[in-house]
């Protein structure tokens, strides 16, 4: 037996795995690493993985007694080690939990039918002692990819930290956007500097990173996964919330996104469980232009200077006119 | 000798142990150690690992041992391994 890399462009090879993956009830999403399990030339199983989260996971019902799992397994993660991630998640049915934890991998956080396990470094446990601090007084929470950082958000910013003693905001750390987590992150930090109990924090791969909730990079709404979404919920109600005493997490409404507006109302429900309220703050409109990072973009590629200077501050102005529309 | 990048060694099979050393340049030696019988054997496994460390002369290394039940000879060969990879 051995274990080879397939692959992806070739049609006929893309076409063998997901066929192969269909009879365990998997469907083939984003990979950017396919290894096949070989006995002689037959397929006797397959794992994939995207980045460092480790996916998709088969061996064919007449080989499974042979611990054939372990071998592939330690193949995709030191392909993912190789790549310098130190670190690997596995997102899973419940009922391979203790499959992949007789392999070290060991669980974050879980629901009802699905579980994410992590092997590697740092755990979730160092990642959430880093962002430790003490009480101070009611605290508050937002979540912000800012891209880039709109009035809409230094509006919810400034709005939520006037109802708290102390407002955590956290930057979306997943390089999936316009503008780099760098750049939005600079900018966040401008746009919010006159707010003494404001601090920026990046968001760290914990929350809606491509491992915690893969599905929400997908930008398609039918393929966001309730799961994907209540596990993000969990992790930010366990690790976050307890690590930074976080008693109110604030989301800005959102009227078109729907991917977003799931999210929010699995949060609405979860968070409160955990001892975390919930509350959504209306959007704000500049003249009759609703305000978004999506027409920030799209008057950034026009060069329209007339209409952002109604929707971002000068922080972020200064920024789109010092750069070119990539 | 100074362990300059991550390196790993040993598979997950009965009777194996695999083996992740980190680069560390302040922090000293740091072992997580996950065994089946930790209980019994985690302070020998330990004593195994700090003799290899110390053959190699490291001051600062994170490493990390899972086990499956390896015998001391198995220990030693994986991180004998693991750190020769990391130099």
């Amino acid at each position: 037996m051995y274990i080879e890399a397939l692959d992806l462009r070739q049609l006929s090879d893309y076409k063998k795995l997901s066929d192969f993956l269909v009879p365990f009830g998997l469907e083939l999403d984003l990979v950017d690493g396919a290894y096949v399990l070989y006995d002689q030339r037959k397929w006797v199983g397959c794992g994939c993985k995207y980045r460092n989260v480790l996916k998709n996971f088969a061996i064919a019902p007449e080989y499974q007694s042979q611990q054939l799992l372990e071998p592939l397994l330690q193949h995709v993660k030191e392909e993912a080690f190789k790549q310098g991630y130190l670190k690997t998640f596995i997102y899973t049915p419940k009922s391979n939990k203790a499959l992949f934890e007789s392999l070290y991998y060991r669980l974050i956080v879980e629901d009802d039918k699905v579980c994410l396990l992590e092997n590697g470094h740092p755990s979730f446990e160092d990642v959430m002692k880093s962002y430790e601090t003490n009480k101070r007084g009611v605290t508050g929470a937002i979540v912000v990819n800012a891209n880039p950082f709109t009035f809409g958000h230094q509006y919810l910013i400034e709005y939520a930290s006037s109802r708290v003693a102390a407002l955590d905001v956290f930057v979306v750390e997943e390089e999936a956007s316009l503008f780099s987590f760098q750049t939005r992150m600079q900018l966040v930090k401008e746009g919010v500097a006159h707010l003494s109990n404001v601090t920026v924090l990046p968001s760290s791969e914990y929350m809606v990173s491509r491992a915690t909730f893969p599905t929400y990079f997908l930008k398609d709404e039918k393929r966001v996964n309730r799961h994907h979404a209540q596990l993000d919920a969990l992790l930010f109600a366990k690790g976050f919330a307890s690590s930074r005493h976080i008693s109110t997490r604030f989301f800005g409404e959102e009227p078109k996104d729907i991917t977003t507006k799931n999210y929010m109302d699995i949060c609405a429900k979860i968070l409160p469980e955990h001892g975390c309220n919930v509350v959504i703050i209306p959007r704000i409109s500049a003249d009759e232009t609703l305000i978004s990072a999506t027409t920030v973009r799209e008057g950034w590629k026009r060069k329209d200077w007339a209409l952002l200077e109604k929707l971002v501050p000068s922080s972020t102005l200064a920024y789109l006119t010092s750069h070119e529309y990539p | 000798m100074i362990v300059s990048k991550p390196a790993v060694a040993g598979t997950l099979e009965s009777n194996d142990c695999y083996v992740t050393v980190l680069p560390n340049h302040s922090s000293g030696i740091q072992l997580v150690i996950r065994s089946i019988v930790m209980q019994k054997y985690g302070h020998l496994i330990e004593k195994t690992i700090r003799e290899v460390l110390e053959e190699y002369q490291i001051e600062h290394v994170s490493l990390t041992l899972e086990d499956k039940g390896a015998l001391d000879f198995t220990i030693k060969a994986r991180v004998k391994t693991a750190l020769e990879r990391s130099v």
